[in-house]
């Protein structure tokens, strides 16, 4: 018991140490919810402490909410460190905004917004508010830690709910949860105290991943229609409900179906047509009203704009597949780069985006209906490796969307320097890629202009005095995954000049800008594989002239990856061959260390194979 | 090259009429299978899309309550390509000055052309899926999506906007960041208001008319008379794309302004708006959130100054700046420009937070009460355009400084930024001239552009020990004047996360990294440490980049030509200083040449030099203007060039055999 009483006491002492480092302190969080009437009422109140000016921003305080949500801001006050009150914020400070998310064209979401601040520090400000909805997935996704740079002294969440009021729930051990039974009602307790906020790096998990959530979902819900999250199916089957009667196709639509395909018999070569069809003529724009959100715009509302966001783009491929009596998947999935992984103990609204899938011969063909310029089949960094919720009638499930495989090299590029004594001249680099450089580079092509497309080829070959003159893509539009890219570029000083000697090095590896080892809190993450190829010819002209030192090979092989470098003279010309294999994985903190040398050293190859030409 | 020239026409007055060039045909639902056949506009191959016409016009109309300004606008868009796409969303922002003051959306309407079987395939907007997004009180942007819109498309829409703001004639833009083949802007005065205007970034319009409308006379209060109507049109403008280091695309955009110069009422009586710079200065010197403003913040200022600054014997200089120190202090910035306070001295000094005036007019209230001369200076800040001295408009001012006058010169101040020093402007006021607010009879105009040059001195020791993976370094980094100022604001005073950078970056390791100066702006902002890079080495030689990682790496001069000035804000004057210990046992095997170039534009030197055991090595680096005409963008970049290649010389050391 001694024990625990010194540790806890060296604990807090090590918090209150720490507190003074960060630039504001959440001094204390409290948020209470119960429901009324069928309403989710949300009572909030917190005191937060900004100690430098550099922290002023914490203040600015968005609370959001949709269209026919009540949202009454009680208070907004100033205070000194004791509580003094200096200032209480007026009605009108407290504006109220359009709350549109980055890349909608419009939703009818709003945002009550104010930003107190004090010119002494520190300073706190205290807010008091209260939110009732009518309809909702979500009693509560709550987290004790405000984002960025900020120590949470104390936050308390309690919800209070009737005994019969069925929910899922889920939350970290970390967190003090206790549960009390009143009369006919049960109140559920969530305490934190002393936590200092989670620091997000390089190919670390998402922030949401790191911080403590505390998720409550009721199980019956009503949210359009009536539904249940007890299991994913019962969710699966809410969303199924809501898509039911949106796919019906104006006469004229079907009519070009037909056009489409007509002459076609094998299912593929259909699924092919129609989703050219659907790039080639709609586009990504996202109006979210009421419950669009979750329900999509129907196809006839596609047909007629030629445009739509996910669901319902979505859900018009879908509708042409229908009439052709090819049937297909729509797949919830939380999109991005580098995703938030799915709760899957907690069934419900946990996602971004939609995908189809289309059965055909015991496989899938995926269909990322937003993209204007992936082929069928590719469902690339946005969605892939991760799980989805296939909606079904009667069998909605949680799937597994297939990972990006580096087959072949994600970038295999022939630099051929032309070069002059001085080190001037050309260069010429032929580029196949595949996987998230296909993307990226076949998304430029497909959606820009040639001054983006040039800027994205500087950026693409981190070359040093090299301006490039021109380029050109190659089988474009192919339903491979693959794109060939030509650039030639003028070059100057190709070598680096020590003294009297010319020394070359390889082309330098993409930087994963990992942090120092000691730094490191969070493991890493590679969601998708990265593989380099590159074979750089450099023209030496008068090689009898020099000694040349060429380096022995380097061959590295590691959990991490594998790097090879190696270079002869042929005839004149110094041939360098280097390839860098990345591999996707989750390396835990013990393995940083060994991750973190391999791809430092990777990245030195340019500054440590050098090869050295010396007059004789 | 003169930027903008003036129409000063008093459009009520003008009768005559004068025409030349030829206006276009601009109809709506006139599509031909050609233009969607287009594939490329031949004049710029690298446009998305292309403007084909895009005109404004401006009526004022009769309502029960009065007049009110209608403006129309019409633009139909060739799209060439999917970047060109996002042109069919429509954003059209709405200003609302209080319930009764504000513009409305009346009408829109819009279509798509498609070629579908070789035939035109119309797309009409429904006029119901315009989407008001509230931005702040003040304005709402109005969004619309053309339906059915992909390459080849042609779009085409037009809306109507009713403004009961006089004040403001919508201004318009005849150029575009895409090419414009035609725009057309038309005004149908009445005689009630008078507005000049300017045409800025080019020296004249294509076509210019002026008409007296025909047939029966329009009856506004009580006054009979035919509206006279102004069109001018521009063809074939450019697309406008970026260049680094310019000061802001209006300084550059061909695009007429207006501003309104007089009011004539219907009975008799007239009221000048601002025809001249006196006039507008009078008129500021009285306005309620401005002259009066400082007036009426004159009694709290004094009690300030009794209560809480308590001057005795201070110099002018001295209580000046203290005054600054407190106001910089005692407020906060709110980071809303304005040259107009938008609350009353009392809310500020309760809230201790205002915009710019707020602060600004204030701080001049407290140095009239402490004796001292100052003024308002109004301005122009970067990114808001050049202000036309010839021409008085004041929707060319946006911000507001304090001009201070001693016995001896005087200092342009701005007190809502604590980490510039009191007599220092921030960057965003360096925009060329402001005005200043007096009742002197000649105005004085006033440049903000400093000639006191950004310096940073970069000082290095090496002790390089052979045996050794690495090499230690000592650094010290000294940062004044603009340097100083962005240093405080990207660096902060934390040092761990500044230490952290330099490691992620460029340093195996540091120690006892310190940051001094960062709340004293009037001094350099310095940044010291000592710490480990990688030891280059080849075979037995040791290598060495005398200025580490801080030299340019390459030429940031990469376009072969340039359109636009290059502005860097103030002459820009870089120097390093590098000791190299040579260690026992080796000697120096390669020294590079020195450079030295000197001419009116830069000064860019290397030397070395071997004193015992340590050489040293010097460079400087001087950008001696802080605006290039773009006539000497060449040179410039020829300069870099070499001063990149000399920067990133290396020394090499060799045992002694």
């Amino acid at each position: 018991m001694k024990v625990r009483i010194y540790l806890s006491i060296i604990i807090f002492s090590i918090s209150l140490g720490l507190q003074g480092q960060f630039p504001a302190e959440l001094i204390e969080s409290n948020t209470e919810i119960f429901l009324k009437k069928n309403k989710l009422k949300k009572k909030v109140s917190k005191l937060l402490q900004i100690n430098h000016t550099d922290a002023d921003d914490y203040t600015n305080t968005g609370i959001y909410f949709s269209k026919g949500d009540d949202v009454k801001v009680n208070v907004v006050r100033i205070e000194d460190i004791k509580g003094n009150v200096l200032r209480v914020l007026k009605k009108k400070e407290i504006q109220t905004q359009s709350s549109v998310i980055r890349g909608a064209l419009y939703s009818d979401d709003f945002v009550k917004f104010f930003q107190p601040k004090w010119h002494q520090y520190p300073y706190r400000i205290y807010y008091e508010y209260t939110h009732t909805v009518e309809d909702f997935l979500f009693i509560d996704r709550w987290s004790p830690i405000k984002q960025g740079d900020v120590f949470t002294h104390s936050a308390r969440l309690s919800i209070t709910l009737p005994k019969d009021y069925p929910i899922n729930m889920s939350f970290p051990d970390s967190l003090e949860f206790s549960k009390t039974e009143i009369a006919d009602e049960i109140n559920y307790v969530w305490q934190a105290n002393h936590l200092s906020p989670p620091k997000l790096e390089a190919h670390g998990p998402p922030l949401r991943s790191i911080l403590p959530f505390v998720w409550v979902v009721p199980e019956k819900f009503k949210y359009g229609l009536i539904g249940s999250q007890k299991t994913w199916n019962d969710y699966g089957q809410w969303q199924y409900r809501m898509n039911e009667g949106l796919r019906t196709l104006p006469g004229s639509e079907k009519r070009k179906i037909d056009q489409l395909v007509a002459g076609l018999e094998d299912p593929k070569e259909i699924v092919s047509t129609l989703y050219r069809y659907l790039q080639e003529n709609h586009r990504y724009i996202l109006v979210a009203i009421e419950i669009g959100g979750l329900k999509p715009y129907p196809a006839s509302y596609v047909c007629e704009k030629r445009y739509g966001d996910c669901k319902a783009l979505t859900n018009f491929m879908q509708a042409m597949l229908e009439y052709v009596n090819i049937p297909s998947f729509y797949v919830k999935v939380y999109a991005g780069d580098n995703p938030v992984a799915l709760k899957t103990e907690i069934s419900g609204q946990q996602f971004n985006h939609v995908i189809l899938g289309v059965p055909i011969d015991g496989d899938t063909i995926w269909l990322e209906n937003t993209s204007n310029s992936n082929p069928p089949g590719y469902l690339g960094t946005f969605t892939q490796n991760r799980k989805g919720l296939l909606v079904d009638a009667n069998h909605s499930r949680l799937i597994d969307l297939p990972p990006l495989q580096a087959d072949e090299p994600t970038q295999h590029s022939i630099f051929n320097f032309k070069t002059g004594e001085a080190g001037s001249g050309s260069l010429m680099i032929t580029t196949t890629a595949t996987n998230q450089d296909f993307e990226s580079l076949n998304y430029y092509r497909k959606n820009t202009t040639p001054l983006k497309i040039k800027k994205r080829i500087n950026r693409y070959f981190p070359l040093k005095n090299t301006s490039l003159i021109d380029y050109k893509f190659h089988q474009p539009d192919s339903l491979e995954p693959k794109i060939q890219l030509t650039t030639n570029w003028n070059t100057k000083q190709q070598f680096q000049k020590i003294g009297n000697r010319k020394v070359y090095t390889p082309i330098p590896f993409s930087s994963f800008e990992l942090e120092k080892s000691t730094k490191r809190t969070q493991p890493v993450i590679f969601n998708y594989p990265t593989s380099e190829l590159f074979e750089v010819n450099y023209e030496l002209g008068n090689v009898k002239n020099y000694n040349i030192e060429i380096p022995p090979p380097i061959e590295i092989n590691t959990a991490f990856g594998s790097l090879s470098v190696s270079a002869l003279l042929d005839d004149g010309i110094l041939k360098i061959r280097q390839h860098r294999i990345v591999n996707a994985g989750k390396f835990s903190l013990k393995e940083y260390p060994n991750l973190y040398d391999f791809i430092t050293n990777s990245e030195k190859v340019s500054k440590k194979f050098l090869i050295v030409c010396t007059p004789k | 090259m003169k930027l903008s020239y003036l129409f000063f026409i008093l459009l009520f007055f003008l009768f005559s009429s004068s025409v030349f060039g030829q206006r276009m045909e601009t109809p709506m639902k006139k599509v031909s299978i050609a233009d969607l056949k287009i594939k490329e506009y031949l004049k710029d191959p690298l446009a998305e899309a292309y403007v084909i016409f895009d005109t404004g016009n401006t009526i004022f109309r009769k309502r029960d309550d009065g007049l009110v300004i209608e403006h129309i606008r019409t633009s139909k868009i060739k799209i060439l390509n999917n970047d060109g796409v996002k042109h069919a969303e429509v954003v059209v922002p709405i200003y609302t000055a209080d319930k009764n003051r504000r513009e409305k959306l009346l009408r829109v309407e819009a279509y798509s052309y498609n070629l579908e079987n070789e035939k035109i395939a119309m797309t009409t907007f429904d006029e119901k899926e315009v989407y008001d997004e509230i931005i702040n009180e003040y304005w709402t942007h109005k969004k619309f999506v053309i339906p059915n819109v992909k390459e080849g498309s042609i779009i085409e829409y037009r809306y109507v906007l009713e403004s009961p703001f006089f004040f403001n004639l919508p201004d318009w833009s005849f150029q575009q960041k895409i090419p414009v083949s035609y725009s057309e802007y038309s005004v149908s005065s009445v005689p009630f208001y008078e507005y000049q205007f300017i045409l800025k970034g080019a020296p004249d319009f294509d076509y210019r008319d002026t008409k007296k409308a025909r047939g029966l006379p329009r009856s506004v209060y009580g006054i009979e008379f035919h509206d006279l109507t102004t069109v001018v049109a521009m063809k074939d403008l450019p697309a406008f794309r970026d260049e680094s280091y310019i000061s802001s695309i209006d300084d550059y955009l061909v695009r007429l302004d207006f501003q309104l110069s007089r009011i004539n009422r219907p009975d008799g009586s007239r009221t000048k708006i601002m025809t001249n710079w006196k006039d507008l200065r009078t008129e500021y010197l009285s306005h309620a959130e401005f002259g009066n403003y400082i007036k009426k913040s004159r009694k709290p200022a004094e009690k300030i100054l009794e209560s809480s600054l308590a001057f005795t014997d201070e110099t002018e200089t001295e209580k000046t700046l203290k005054i600054i120190e407190f106001a910089k202090s005692e407020f906060k910035w709110n980071n809303f420009y304005g040259k107009f306070s938008t609350q009353s001295p009392k809310s500020l000094l309760s809230k201790k937070s205002g915009n710019v005036a707020d602060i600004n007019l204030f701080t001049i209230a407290l140095l009239r009460a402490a004796g001292i001369d100052a003024n308002p200076v109004i301005i122009s800040t970067r990114g808001h355009g050049k202000v036309e001295v010839s021409y008085p408009f004041a929707s060319f001012f946006n911000y507001v400084i304090i001009q201070i006058k001693f016995e001896k010169g005087m200092i342009l101040t701005d007190a809502t930024d604590r980490l510039i020093a009191a007599d220092r402007l921030p960057p965003r006021c360096i925009n060329d001239k402001g005005l200043v607010i007096n009742k002197a009879d000649t105005e004085e105009w006033l440049f903000t552009n400093p000639d006191i040059p950004s310096k940073t001195k970069t000082m290095i020791k090496m002790s390089p020990d052979p045996e050794k993976e690495d090499l230690a370094v000592q650094v010290i980094r000294q940062k004044t004047e603009i340097d100083g100022y962005r240093s405080r604001q990207r660096t902060g005073e934390n040092s761990e996360s500044l230490k952290e950078q330099l490691l992620e970056n460029h340093f195996n390791s540091i120690e006892g990294i310190k940051i001094k100066n960062y709340h004293k702006p009037r001094t350099p902002f310095v940044v010291g440490f000592q710490g480990t890079v990688d030891q280059e080495k080849l075979n037995e030689q040791l290598i060495f980049s005398p200025f580490l990682h801080y030299p340019p790496a390459e030429n940031y001069f990469k376009e072969p030509n340039r359109t636009y000035p290059i502005d860097f804000l103030s002459p820009n004057f870089e120097n390093f200083n590098t000791e190299i210990t040579i260690p026992d046992g080796y000697e120096v095997a390669y020294m590079p040449e020195p450079l030295t170039i000197d001419d009116k534009l830069v000064a860019i030197n290397t030397d070395y030099q071997i004193r015992e055991n340590v050489i040293t090595v010097t460079g400087n680096l001087n950008f001696k203007l802080g605006l290039y005409n773009p006539k000497y963008y060449r040179l410039l970049k020829a300069h870099v060039e070499k001063a990149v290649s000399a920067f990133n010389e290396k020394i090499i050391l060799q045992k002694i055999k």
